[in-house]
């Protein structure tokens, strides 16, 4: 599947086929046969799993199944081809990625990025987008001051949540209720019912694999 | 066998050297904004001060006109 001229493309397509995968290891829906046109090109495919990050493990964090070794090893080998960036979000996702394959046996290379903002700063409306660009962070067994800011503002979330569904922007809407799906399985009390938004989400959705993944993974979180 | 282990082609094959605009295509798709456009309707308190004053005046009494 090669775009000759646009990476952002190609590696749009691998994401979303590498999602797919996820959520068919999340969801039990193995066995599947899948084209062999449709199956990216590896540096797309290693970029995909760059993109993806810690929901490479996701299956594995939500099922309690072991995450097969040859995908541990391709994450290892995306973080290592995609070099780490240590600023603002990306430092985020990629301190959580270093220590999920510091698990899985991979070690690799991780510095402390700077604490995340807080809504006090730039108003819960940024700052909301801001988790929702970070949502792949909200899985069980993960903790950071991503996910203290998110169990000490859960009004915020729930205010960004709110915004995201008036605005029809039901991608930004599903990253922030996965959020609200964790805070909801560490026990902190929400400021909204999580089932309407599930059941409107699981209705309306954008149709992509990654928010199907982004909103299998709150439905586990929120039956949790 | 889990569906994630599906890999028909060999990634230690792959080129270990990627260009920057590859690198910025990873990153933009690690942080995706929120949509930069809404189709909600809006919440515009001005206009309905002048839908109002628009209804007040239709439905306001006219001044009897003389019958020539």
């Amino acid at each position: 599947m090669p775009f000759a001229d646009s990476p952002q493309r190609e590696y749009a397509a691998a994401t979303e086929w590498a999602a797919g995968r996820a959520l068919d290891a999340l969801t039990g829906a193995e066995g599947a046969a899948l084209p062999a046109a449709d199956v990216p090109e590896p540096q797309a495919l290693l970029a995909a799993d760059r993109v993806l990050g810690p929901d490479v493990f996701a299956p594995a964090l939500l099922t309690g199944r072991p995450t097969p070794p040859e995908v541990a090893a391709r994450a290892a080998e995306a973080f290592v081809l995609f070099p780490a960036d240590w600023s603002g979000v990306h430092a985020w996702r990629d301190r959580a990625t270093a220590e999920l394959l510091a698990r899985a046996g991979h070690p690799v290379a991780a510095e402390s990025p700077p604490l995340p903002p807080d809504p006090g700063e730039h108003g819960w409306q940024r700052w909301s987008v801001l988790m929702a660009q970070l949502c792949c962070l909200a899985l069980p067994t993960l903790d950071s001051p991503v996910h203290q800011r998110a169990r000490e503002h859960p009004l915020a979330l729930a205010r960004g949540a709110t915004r995201a569904m008036l605005r029809r922007d039901h991608r930004t809407a599903t990253r922030l209720v996965r959020w609200l799906a964790w805070l909801q399985s560490v026990g902190t009390p929400l400021a909204l019912e999580l089932r309407p938004l599930l059941r409107q989400l699981a209705l309306t959705g954008d149709g992509t694999a990654r928010t199907a993944l982004d909103l299998a993974v709150a439905e586990r979180l929120a039956a949790a | 066998m889990l569906a994630q282990t599906v890999l028909p082609r060999e990634p230690a094959l792959a080129p270990l050297r990627v260009s920057s605009p590859e690198i910025g295509a990873v990153k933009a798709l690690m942080t995706e904004d929120e949509s930069a456009v809404s189709d909600a309707p809006l919440y515009r308190p001005e206009a309905a001060g002048l839908l109002l004053l628009l209804g007040l005046v239709l439905l306001s009494p006219k001044e009897p006109k003389e019958k020539k």
